[in-house]
């Protein structure tokens, strides 16, 4: 019977039990850290969603060629702009690195990868899957963007993918600078945070401007690259109007995203290159005269955590 | 309705829930055809059977929408018990008891998993959306049941 009436007594213990099972189960997964959740995500989407997920891909890659195209052709020739004016410069710049004794530039390399973001109302929309060649080795966290700009963080492996978080994140940190904005001491610096209204499309907050010093709106903001998380000079956002001046001494700007997560189709992750070997000067006298020295000396008050 | 031409009806909207999942969710007000699946299921399955149904339909459903695993298999098992409970204490063979049934329980299933997930409910998602997107299911799924009866039973 399953359809009309009321079951036996003894099935309805037999449903409570599973009830009960399926409570217990439940409430484990609900406890799961974030990285074993995803583990067992890439795995269903690995096998029972896999035909869904390559239907939802090629609908998409079919309803967009036609103006995916057209905004790669435009990406190409501003792309072409940017090369053609900055080639002169780093050839100046090995120049000169050569003639200071100083290694080549290192600025890592890029993998490309399709955008599978978490889904409106049922989902977080605030996180994404990547799907690509070439992201086994990557140290995390490292940034991912586009050739427009900055569009969110890599935190860990998927299956063969790698989750990640769009700049709309609560927990999204990126360090900018004013691109074309000179100062005394070479631009103006501060760190950027989303923030969202009400009703409102989320944007991006710029904290600790100096209170002394105007950002004029249209000001472009880009990446520092300090910490080695995000490449330096990636275009994080425009500077859209003052929002409050904080204690007197610092300010904050609204600042428009150069990408939406929308927007983000396929995206370039990067791979920081290795760090190189860092010496240091030994004020203390403590003979550690370089990073493994000074990491390997526990007592040392200038001692460093390994890694990025 | 045969039970096995409802059964029929249920492949055929989770077949396309998550065949158009993208699609779904970028509508405020579209019809949530997972919900359906799992109420109309509760309907033909005893109380356990019809939690494991959503228990499972919530892994998958999660795994999709990178949502929070835990609760929304919770949330879909939790609303399959309750559904066959309930068709259990009011069932009648009032063609009325289906509609209203699919109507009130993926109102209520909308606005749980939005907020488990960690978004805002707005009043509106109340009193507007949930309703619309609860009677847009209740009528794909009538359309469906339909649909079946005449070309397949």
């Amino acid at each position: 019977m399953t359809y009309l009436g009321v079951p036996p007594k003894g099935r309805r213990r037999t449903d409570l039990v599973i009830a009960g099972v399926l409570l217990v189960v439940g409430g484990l997964a609900s406890g799961l850290s974030r990285e074993r959740q995803s583990r067992v995500e890439a795995i269903v989407r690995g096998t029972a969603l896999y035909p869904f997920l390559q239907i939802h891909r090629a609908s998409a890659e079919r309803m967009q060629i036609a103006a995916r195209a057209s905004r790669l052709q435009a990406e190409r020739d501003s792309l072409v702009q940017v090369a053609s004016r900055y080639r002169v410069l780093a050839g100046q710049a090995l120049a000169l690195r050569s003639d200071a004794g100083l290694d080549s530039l290192r600025l890592g390399s890029v993998s490309a990868a399709e955008v599978y973001p978490g889904r409106p109302r049922v989902g977080d929309p605030n996180v994404f899957v990547l799907q690509g060649a070439g992201l086994g080795d990557l140290d995390f966290p490292v940034g991912v963007f586009t050739g427009a700009g900055l569009v969110g963080v890599a935190r860990g492996p998927y299956g063969r993918g790698v989750r990640g978080e769009f700049w709309t994140h609560t927990d999204f940190r990126v360090s900018v600078i004013t691109e074309g904005l000179e100062t005394g001491e070479g631009g103006i610096r501060g760190m950027v945070r989303p923030t969202r209204r009400e009703d409102e499309q989320p944007v991006l907050l710029l904290d600790g401007a100096p209170f002394q010093t105007d950002i004029p709106p249209g000001t472009v903001l880009v990446t520092t690259g300090i910490a080695g998380v995000y490449p330096p000079g990636i275009p994080v956002g425009t500077v859209r109007a003052l929002a409050d001046s904080e204690a007197g001494w610092m300010k904050s700007y609204i600042v428009e995203p150069a990408v939406r997560p929308e927007d983000a189709g396929v995206v370039l992750v990067w791979q920081r290159p290795d760090l190189p070997e860092i010496f240091f000067p030994d004020p203390e006298g403590t003979g550690a005269d370089s990073l493994s020295d000074l990491v390997n000396e526990p007592d040392s008050a200038t001692a460093l955590a390994p890694g990025p | 309705m045969r039970s096995g031409g409802r059964w029929v009806v249920i492949g055929a909207l989770l077949l396309l829930h998550f065949g158009f999942h993208p699609m779904w969710t970028r509508w405020t007000v579209g019809p949530d055809l997972l919900a359906g699946g799992v109420l109309l299921g509760s309907l033909l399955l005893r109380a356990g059977q019809a939690a494991i149904l959503g228990f499972v339909l919530g892994l998958l459903e999660a795994s999709m929408a990178l949502g929070p695993l835990g609760p929304t298999m919770l949330v879909l098992a939790t609303a399959g018990f309750a559904g066959a409970w309930l068709r259990d204490i009011f069932y009648s063979d009032s063609g009325r008891f289906v509609p209203i049934f699919l109507f009130l329980g993926v109102w209520i299933l909308q606005i749980v998993l939005t907020s488990i997930a960690g978004n805002p409910v707005p009043s509106s998602l109340v009193l507007l959306w949930g309703p619309g997107s609860a009677a847009l299911t209740t009528l794909v799924c009538w359309a469906l049941e339909r649909f079946v009866e005449v070309f397949l039973e």
